[in-house]
């Protein structure tokens, strides 16, 4: 389990005045989670995920993590050990898609063998074996965001966490809805555990246990959601889109 | 109604060569009527030769050496002048580029050092360069060095600043170090910006060595080949001399064009 503690989190603006963006924001990340922060645009969600991702050391808090429930608790260095999505497309233009997912072992100087069987247990996982050889600019962007997941699981995060900072916003509405059925999809047969930053309330009521609503700057978390509708949801049922009034009251 | 083909981005290879076959026939037309005019306007003497000529001089002179030294040989000692001179510019400009380019401190302190050199045309320097190196190929390689450096040094600077903070982020998310950074995620997405530069750097390269061949530094060079064709008054190995120039920029130009298809099909693509 994660447990993150951001006491204070402060950028300098351009006129030199201290700008407060994150305040007593404190949430767990459990394992098999599926977490999304929403809040108001500018609330300081992309900070949160740059925090967490190990970007940032500068603030006051502290990022814990325990390998069991008992509450043995250790400070957590997240580089190298956990994985990253950010919301621009991300692949490495200059590699195939197959060398892409190969740079994070690469870097590790992990055995070939091991690297071949890794790529190739990946790029099964999502479908895509037969495109190991296209360059990034040769598929379509769900595929790229999808490849950027394989990369991101290349390195075996820890306790499978994988953090997104609006991954599918640079997609059309069809594409979204079927990459959001496919993280599902990966989520539940790797086990993963997920930190998922949007906008998008329909996202999050589709793809999340439980929902953090942010309040504006500086934020700190106004409301906690657990969603137990199972997954498999219907966007048109009545219990859906009841979360997703509740939620959106929340935001206003 | 009439109508509208539209034609494929792609022309068919026959067009091509048509196209360039028509250019290259206009252009030794105009070249016949430039020298046909002159020839009126002076009482039938044009110092300038007719393409023939010309094309006849050029070709005579690949197996007739003159003075003991063939075309071919002047041609390679200024390329092997812009060599060095570009060797020199790329080996210095990389590594500052990207220190300067990373680096605000250092960015601060070498900039105005660089934008106070930068406005001093290359060909200026050649007498600075005759009395600090003499007649030698180092006074060649240090004017050819100041022209091909700044364009280096700003297409790398340009490149880093530029280069993407994601994939940046995204590599330290994967576990890179700095140096692993440097190399596997700055370097690769600012080779385009390598190569622009070295087709830059290398084009003033050529333009500088000619130049200061034609200022008389030493007694090699296709530049003092012309000049010389020029004050002995053979005017068609004069002539002769500026097309082996234009093929050896033709070839130039071939060979980035066909580095930038294969090594960066992705940056071209994108
Ligand atoms: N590098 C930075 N320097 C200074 N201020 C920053 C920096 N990054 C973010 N901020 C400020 O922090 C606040 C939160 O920004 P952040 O990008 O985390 O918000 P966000 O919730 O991700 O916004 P969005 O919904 O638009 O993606 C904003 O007020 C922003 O101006
Ligand atoms: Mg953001």
């Amino acid at each position: 389990m994660f447990k993150i503690n951001i006491k204070s989190k402060k950028f300098m603006t351009p006129e030199k005045t201290e700008n407060l963006v994150l305040k007593n924001l404190e949430f767990n990340v459990e394992e098999n989670d599926f977490m999304s922060i929403i809040g108001p645009s500018g609330c300081g969600k992309t900070t949160i995920l740059r925090i967490l991702a190990g970007f940032d050391n500068d603030f006051e808090g502290s990022l814990e993590y325990s390998p069991n429930s008992d509450n043995n608790y250790e400070k957590f260095e997240s580089l190298g050990k956990i994985g990253y999505i950010p919301q621009e497309f991300s692949l490495f233009p200059w590699l195939n898609i197959e060398k892409n997912i190969r740079f994070g072992l690469d870097i590790k100087n992990i055995p070939k063998k091991e690297q071949d069987d890794t790529v190739e247990r990946l790029l099964d996982l999502v479908g895509m074996t037969e495109f190991r050889k296209y360059l990034p600019h040769e598929i379509s962007g769900g595929m790229k965001q999808k490849i950027a997941i394989c990369r991101a699981l290349a390195i075996n995060p820890t306790s499978k966490l994988i953090v997104m900072d609006e991954p599918f916003s640079a997609l059309d509405a069809q594409t979204r809805n079927s990459l959001q059925e496919d993280l599902l999809e990966i989520w539940r047969k790797q086990k993963l555990t997920i930190v998922f930053v949007t906008h998008n309330i329909d996202e999050a009521t589709f793809l999340s246990r439980r929902v953090l609503v942010l309040t504006k700057l500086p934020a700190k978390v106004l409301k906690e959601f657990n969603i137990e509708i199972s997954h498999q949801r219907d966007r048109t049922s009545l219990e859906f889109n009841k979360i997703r009034k509740d939620l959106l009251s929340y935001l206003n | 109604m009439e109508k509208i083909t539209i034609t494929s981005e792609k022309k068919p290879k026959f067009r091509i060569i048509v196209n360039i076959t028509l250019g290259f026939a206009l252009f030794i037309g105009f070249w016949y009527i430039f020298v046909f005019i002159l020839q009126i306007s002076h009482n039938g003497i044009s110092v300038v030769p007719y393409p023939h000529d010309a094309f006849k001089s050029f070709f005579f002179l690949f197996s007739h050496p003159y003075d003991g030294v063939t075309l071919i040989e002047h041609v390679g000692a200024s390329l092997f002048r812009v060599f060095v001179g570009v060797l020199y510019a790329f080996i210095i400009a990389i590594p500052l580029g990207i220190v300067v380019a990373i680096n605000p401190i250092l960015d601060g302190i070498i900039k105005p050092i660089i934008e106070m050199i930068r406005p001093i045309p290359p060909i200026a320097w050649i007498p600075f360069a005759i009395i600090t190196f003499g007649l030698s190929t180092a006074s060649h390689a240090f004017i050819i060095f100041m022209g091909a450096f700044f364009p280096l040094l700003q297409n790398i600077y340009d490149g880093v600043r530029q280069s993407s903070k994601v994939y940046q982020d995204v590599a330290r998310s994967l576990g890179a170090s700095r140096s692993q950074i440097a190399w596997d995620v700055i370097l690769p997405s600012i080779l385009p910006n390598i190569i622009t530069g070295l087709r830059v750097a290398i084009g003033v390269g050529w333009m500088c060595v000619i130049a200061a061949e034609m200022m008389g530094i030493s007694g090699a060079g296709i530049g003092y080949f012309i000049n010389y064709m020029k004050n002995i008054g053979h005017y068609s190995n004069m002539v002769a001399g500026m097309l082996m120039i234009a093929i050896i920029g033709l070839g130039i130009n071939g060979i980035f064009v066909l580095i930038e298809k294969y090594a960066l099909n992705w940056k071209l693509n994108q």
